[in-house]
């Protein structure tokens, strides 16, 4: 077992700790943080929309009444979630700028958001060139319009949760041109005298006619062949992304995230914030318009993470109940509430999880179980697909019923879950408490010893 | 002494200022934040402690923490999950000593 652990520390926090640490991929992670607010408040007026479903009895009064207004709140949905890929764009070129500023402190991250915002700008119209001209698209379906080369649904297609990938490989190019140009000094000289606010706010002058040229260009190129950007990037996405979300994709990174927790390091921030977040993102808005992505949104912590990673609110019920050593009860009450709030470092460090074979082999186990019954759960239909986006501190089964749009199934499933962590830790927690027991009956028989002598 | 706590989204180690002003002394001040806030607040304080779930952001920390002219640690694992505010706040105070 130690050596286990130790083959985890070497191969397998050293590299992954390192990727996550890359300029881009923490520049990744901060930009999902910055727009999970909008996730967020988007699925509140979502489940405004829902409440009939929510409250059945309730259901014909509030049709008459609060539903009459759902164009008017839906705009907070709307202008949050249809336009996810804009913040993004905004949050990524933001935090690119600042994680490069380590290397060329004379970047601005201002500069760098709005740049960024120009060059995802300049990949929403559609155009081709036809008979040597070229023409912005126009066209029209039942449920979408193509006006001057920009596709509308509910608001700008491209702006929605489609436009991330795409949004993240423009921002890079944008920044990297952006970079080059404070680096090798490329900007417009002003002659002496000329205040530096002035020269300042030239900075960004060149920069942004590079990358308009850039973007043309590339536009160009791809509008001669017949297609776009996002039309070119959108299959590659694609194909990474049934990836991520199957069963066997999710299982992988289930077991890297808690394989990682196992040498006590931040698993969930390293692997999932950072890589699998955009992905579920993703899936979260498609799901939003209709479509039946399994793994989507916030899924880990409504049905798999109940206390935290590894499922670990069964361990604290198996602790608080049957736990007879001292150190795992206090450490139980202590770990309750934060447990059930999702926040279980207190139980991975104290209990500890962390290098502790008794058990991190039910801590490895379980969240694979729940993932696949999950999976199974939802392909079946019992329980809902997650349509909208909840703080990850909501307890067990309330963020599954809210998450799918007031699934019941869903918070059922979540129980069933929490059943499945408490009956597969038990074993291994009554081994581990034995064994604290006896230490500690031990060490108190030496104690009265001493003093009886 | 102004000691500033630094793990992932800055909740659980919200949990240990709790127990660590109630070792603090006049003056003394404990807050916790988040990684990316790091940068931003580090002025404001004297010494960054790390929880350990985030110590492979160990040396970042560091280089920010050597620009400003502060040091910075990784609470211990045992302590951390325990909840030890005692401990923690020895760890800053022989930082500073």
């Amino acid at each position: 077992m130690n050596k286990l652990f130790e083959i985890l520390e070497k191969h397998l926090m050293g590299p992954l700790s390192t990727l996550a640490n890359t300029r881009i991929i923490r520049a990744l992670m901060n930009a999902g943080l910055a727009t999970v607010p909008f996730t967020i408040v988007s699925s509140i007026f979502l489940l405004i929309n829902n409440l009939p479903l929510i409250i059945p009895p309730l259901a014909d009064f509030l049709k008459a009444t609060v539903l009459n207004y759902s164009a008017l709140y839906t705009v907070g949905n709307t202008m949050a979630l249809g336009s996810i890929a804009v913040f993004y764009v905004l949050a990524f070129g933001y935090y690119l700028t600042q994680a490069y500023q380590e290397v060329v402190p004379k970047m601005d991250r201002f500069t760098g958001a709005i740049l960024a915002l120009y060059a995802f700008l300049m990949t929403i119209p559609q155009v081709r060139i036809i008979d040597g001209k070229a023409v912005l698209m126009a066209a029209q379906t039942e449920t979408s319009t193509v006006w001057n080369g920009i596709a509308l649904g509910g608001w700008v297609t491209r702006f929605g949760g489609v436009g991330i990938f795409i949004g993240i490989v423009v921002t890079f190019l944008a920044i990297r041109l952006y970079r080059a140009c404070v680096e090798y000094k490329i900007t417009i000289k002003m002659p002496a005298g000329v205040p530096a606010g002035v020269e300042r706010a030239f900075a960004s002058l060149l920069p942004a006619i590079f990358i308009a040229f850039m973007m043309i260009i590339i536009n160009g190129v791809l509008a001669a062949f017949g297609t776009d950007v996002h039309e070119l990037l959108s299959k590659p996405f694609a194909f990474v992304k049934d990836i991520a979300g199957s069963l066997g994709g999710m299982i992988v990174i289930m077991l890297l995230v808690h394989l990682l927790w196992a040498v006590g390091v931040h698993g969930t921030s390293i692997v999932v914030n950072s890589f699998v977040n955009p992905i579920l993102l993703v899936a979260l808005t498609e799901n939003m318009e209709g479509a039946q992505n399994i793994f989507a949104g916030d899924f880990k912590n409504m049905f798999v993470f109940l206390g935290g990673a590894g499922s670990t609110l069964g361990l604290v019920i198996c602790m608080l109940i049957w736990a007879k050593s001292s150190q795992l009860k206090t450490l139980s009450r202590a770990g309750a509430v934060p447990s059930l709030f999702n926040i279980n470092e207190p139980i991975i460090f104290g209990a500890p999880i962390v290098y502790n074979p008794y058990l991190v082999i039910p801590f490895f186990v379980i969240p694979l179980i729940t993932t696949t019954l999950t999976y199974f759960a939802i392909s079946a239909g019992m329980v809902g697909h997650v349509v909208a986006a909840i703080p990850w501190i909501s307890p067990v089964g309330v963020g599954a019923f809210l998450g799918t749009g007031g699934s019941w199934g869903a918070a059922v499933l979540a129980l069933i879950n929490l059943a499945i962590s408490i009956v597969l830790y038990f074993p291994f927690l009554k081994m581990y408490d034995n064994k604290l027991y006896a230490e500690e009956v031990a060490a108190r028989e030496s104690e009265t010893e001493t003093v009886a002598a | 002494m102004k000691v500033l706590l630094i793990c992932s989204a800055g909740m659980s180690t919200s949990l240990l200022v709790n127990n660590m002003l109630k070792f603090a002394e006049a003056g003394d001040a404990v807050d916790a934040l988040p990684f990316g806030e790091l940068e931003a607040k580090i002025a404001d304080y004297d010494v960054v402690l790390l929880g350990p779930q985030i110590r492979f952001k160990l040396s970042d920390v560091e280089k920010v923490a050597a620009a400003h002219g502060k040091p910075a640690e990784v609470i211990d694992m045992r302590v951390y999950g325990t909840m030890n505010g005692k401990a923690a706040m020895e760890q800053a105070r022989r930082l500073l000593a």
